[in-house]
């Protein structure tokens, strides 16, 4: 008998707790609760409890919200202004890239200047790609990589990118 | 409300795809209405999990901060609520370890005699300085020395109205975990209340 009442009452609890029970699971609830006083008293008291949290009413400072807002606003220009700082980064190292790839394409189109050095066509190619082009794409891709360095310098506070 | 106002006719954008699409545009004014709509429960929430008052104002803030910097992170496709209360747990989980104050995950719910401390603070509790109704004066000491895992799953599931699903989502831990939380501070509290009434 005990373990009939210990049953219903876990069934209660999950009934509560939001779990769904199953068409013959309610059906027993109901029978017990209609003959048992003691678990109808529990049910009761657990309703209680429940009903009991709605009466409490907490006080919010009433400058929060303005001070939530007035944060969110800075916090939105931040995010705004870095987003546009990375946006103009983005297309600085492109305009970079695209020039770079024109020079470099003219220089290498310049055979006369391997005569004007004294050296032969292949180094000077060797010599345009490792003190012309190598170093100009690293510079280009240097604008992408420009916002990450506060944010790596100090993560806390580095916007986020 | 404020979300059907900016319902534009014709559409059939749900409110929280509305919410997920302003977010991802950082929409100050959308923030705004949110802030508006759930502050309260915010705040409400904070308190049940911190059991003080102490940190609740600067957790608020730095909840929606949060929320504005990764609001590309909510999909919109399950409500709004459960997302904010995650992050302001994280953010409350972070704050009070930094402070030693105390650890939500460090709890041993299978020992039966552990404790976790609560706050120190003088002066009555925030239950206390919050009960309008007898009940909840009966309840309040109650959840003043309930631990903090047992408070947030009464104030999720009782007072948010959450499914047990969207719980686990927010405190990471399965459904039974929940569930047993769940019926552990209620246990307390109906046992408060039935002690509180025989004295009576």
């Amino acid at each position: 008998m005990q373990t009939d009442h210990t049953l219903i009452r876990q069934v209660i609890d999950q009934s509560l707790a939001g779990a769904s029970l199953d068409p013959q699971a309610q059906q027993a609830l109901r029978e017990h609760l209609s003959t048992c006083a003691a678990c109808s008293q529990y049910l009761e008291a657990s309703n209680r409890a429940i009903a009991g949290l709605e009466g409490f009413s907490f006080s919010i400072d009433p400058g929060l919200d303005s001070k939530v807002l007035a944060s969110l606003a800075r916090r939105a220009q931040q995010l705004e202004a870095a987003r546009i700082q990375r946006q103009r980064l983005w297309w600085t190292s492109c305009a970079a890239l695209v020039l770079t790839s024109i020079g470099s394409l003219a220089a290498s189109q310049l055979r006369g200047l391997a005569a004007v050095f004294h050296v032969g066509p292949a180094q000077f190619h060797a010599g345009l790609t490792t003190f012309w082009i190598l170093p100009s794409l690293c510079f280009c891709l240097l604008f992408l990589l420009l916002p990450v360095f506060p944010a790596l310098l100090n993560d806390k506070k580095g916007l986020p990118l | 409300m404020w979300l059907s106002e900016m319902t534009l006719p014709g559409t059939m954008d749900t409110d929280t795809q509305q919410i997920a699409r302003g977010l991802r545009q950082r929409d100050v004014a959308l923030l705004s209405a949110l802030v508006a709509q759930y502050q309260y429960r915010l705040v409400r929430y904070l308190i049940y999990l911190t059991g003080s008052r102490n940190l609740v104002d600067d957790l608020v803030q730095e909840t929606w901060l949060r929320v504005l910097e990764r609001g590309h992170t909510y999909d919109g496709q399950s409500r709004f609520e459960p997302w904010l209360f995650a992050i302001a747990r994280n953010l409350a989980i972070d704050t009070m370890r930094k402070r030693h104050i105390f650890s939500l995950d460090a709890t041993n719910e299978d020992d039966p005699d552990h404790t976790i401390a609560a706050p120190i603070s003088t002066g009555p509790s925030p239950f206390e300085q919050a009960a309008r109704t007898e009940d909840a004066h009966r309840l309040a000491q109650s959840l003043a020395t309930l631990e903090p895992i047992y408070r947030e799953a009464l104030v999720l599931r009782f007072q948010e109205d959450l499914s047990l699903q969207e719980m686990t989502r927010i405190i990471g831990a399965p459904i039974s975990t929940v569930s047993t939380r769940i019926y552990r501070g209620l246990a307390a509290l109906r046992a408060h209340m039935e002690g509180a009434l025989h004295a009576n």
